[in-house]
């Protein structure tokens, strides 16, 4: 079943969003729950989904030869999983576990990516509210590699 | 010392104190919990520090992390990193420690009262915060809302989790732990603790952020919170740089305009945001 318009512009992603644009996502999300150790997606499969968590926490992996299954980063409550489907060649490039139980909206993200063509302002508000997310998200990774709690040198 | 007329005895004669016990709170941090020898109460102020020495091996500036309402037993938590602190992980119970102190300005308690209050830690950051912690558990409702933010290196560096997590159990704080380094035997976050900052939510103006730990991860951190609309002046950092004398006269410590044992070591972020990214401060 669809989630409410009203539902939909609770998540944080989508807070001030115009109503009309809230209507075209409300048509074509899910609102679906994963338990913990299922996977929402799997790295090198077809990214055709776009995921807005309400509850629960999901960890990004990837496997790393010798080392096994490797956590690149963990993502929780108000966050976005998933943006491969943005870009060619629409591929996930991380698998993603669900470590505590999730609650999300889940969003059809061919149909997503064809009305951001259709519909270029729709398409901006949708690109406007991903990059502060994706920097925030790059900013953190940056940090990690910093190694900020090591040792003084 | 004819110069120095305001103190009312040598400022930089140590007292001793009695190891009355030690313990290892990772591989490389430990904890001495210290009795005064001459049975007199230590009074203290969250984000206060001492200096402390092993006899003979050189002194090193260390927050207080004890309860400040328990004046009778003083906690430090040290992690080893050079000359000084290697000196006093080699002590043991009934060794003696010399301590003076307590320094500087802590964290402004009195503005925080019945307010949201976020506490950022990262790794050896967490032990100037714990006086406040101990404030919220023997006086509840002191803060609206205590909030704690905590990241390390991996699993293994975390510290006080029994503590931290019996607080969470008593509903005293919310808790949000993240690890930098991934590992198999650690479900929850990863990331460094400035990427648990965006899904938390807050009252703006009744909130306020006190934060220990790398200087980098501050930094990071506030713009996190400045992004999230939280006012500047809401911003607290505990900063750090070597120390000497630790009273304000022999500029060691010294960070452009002020001397961190004096002025700080608790500053508003406000005052020293301009100095954080200025080279060899
Ligand atoms: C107000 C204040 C509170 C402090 N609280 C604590 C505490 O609770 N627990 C704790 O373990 N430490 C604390 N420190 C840090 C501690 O004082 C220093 O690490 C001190 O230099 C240790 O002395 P040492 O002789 O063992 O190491 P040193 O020989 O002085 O240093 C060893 C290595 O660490 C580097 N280093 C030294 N100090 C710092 C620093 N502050 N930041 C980054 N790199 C540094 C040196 O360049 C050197 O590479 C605090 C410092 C301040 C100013
Ligand atoms: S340590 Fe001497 S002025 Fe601060």
């Amino acid at each position: 079943m669809n989630p409410s318009p009203s539902l939909l512009c609770e998540h944080p992603f989508l807070k001030g969003m115009s109503e009309p644009f809230i209507h075209k996502l409300s048509a074509i999300a899910t609102h679906l729950s994963f338990k913990a150790q299922s996977y929402l997606f799997v790295e090198g499969q077809k990214a055709d989904k776009f995921f807005l968590l309400q509850k629960g926490l999901v960890a990004l992996e990837t496997y790393f030869p010798e080392r096994g299954i490797l956590v690149i980063q963990t993502v929780g409550i108000g966050h976005v999983v998933g943006w491969s489907w943005i870009c060619p060649p629409f591929l996930w490039h991380f698998s993603a576990r669900v470590i505590d139980p999730v609650d999300a909206f889940v969003f059809d993200a061919t149909c997503l990516r064809q009305m951001m063509e259709e519909d270029p302002s729709f398409g901006y508000e949708i690109i406007k509210r991903i990059i502060p997310l994706m920097l925030e998200r790059l900013q953190a990774t940056r940090l990690q590699f910093l190694d900020i709690y090591g040792p003084p040198s | 010392m004819d110069h120095l007329p305001d103190f009312p005895e040598n400022p930089f004669i140590p007292k001793p104190f009695v190891i009355e016990e030690k313990k290892r709170e990772s591989p490389s941090v430990f904890s001495l919990y210290l009795r005064p020898i001459d049975q007199l109460p230590f009074y203290f102020l969250p984000g206060q520090f001492n200096m402390l020495s092993a006899i003979g091996g050189g002194e090193a500036a260390i927050s207080i992390a004890s309860d400040p309402t328990n004046p009778h037993i003083l906690i430090h938590t040290l992690r080893i990193v050079g000359n000084v602190t290697k000196a006093l992980s080699k002590l043991d119970k009934n060794d003696f420690v010399l301590v003076r102190g307590p320094y500087g300005r802590g964290w402004p308690i009195d503005l925080v009262k019945r307010k949201t209050l976020i506490l950022v830690a990262g790794g050896i950051g967490l032990p100037p915060l714990l006086p406040l912690l101990y404030i919220a558990q023997k006086n509840k409702g002191y803060f609206k809302n205590l909030i704690l933010l905590y990241g390390a290196r991996t699993k293994d560096d975390l510290l006080f989790m029994p503590l931290l997590y019996k607080l969470k159990a008593e509903q005293i704080i919310t808790l949000h732990v993240s690890v930098d380094r991934p590992s198999r035997d650690w479900k929850g976050q990863f990331g460094t603790v400035t990427a648990l900052i965006p899904s938390i939510s807050f009252d703006n103006k009744e909130t306020f952020v006190f934060s220990c730990g790398p200087e980098i991860m501050m930094r990071f951190m506030a713009r996190a919170f400045i992004q999230k609309n939280l006012p500047k002046e809401h911003i607290f950092f505990s900063m750090e740089r070597n120390m000497k004398c630790a009273i304000g006269i022999c500029g060691h410590c010294q960070l452009s305009p002020f001397f961190i044992c004096k002025d700080g070591p608790v500053f508003p972020y406000e005052k020293i945001e301009h100095l954080l990214t200025v080279e060899e401060l």
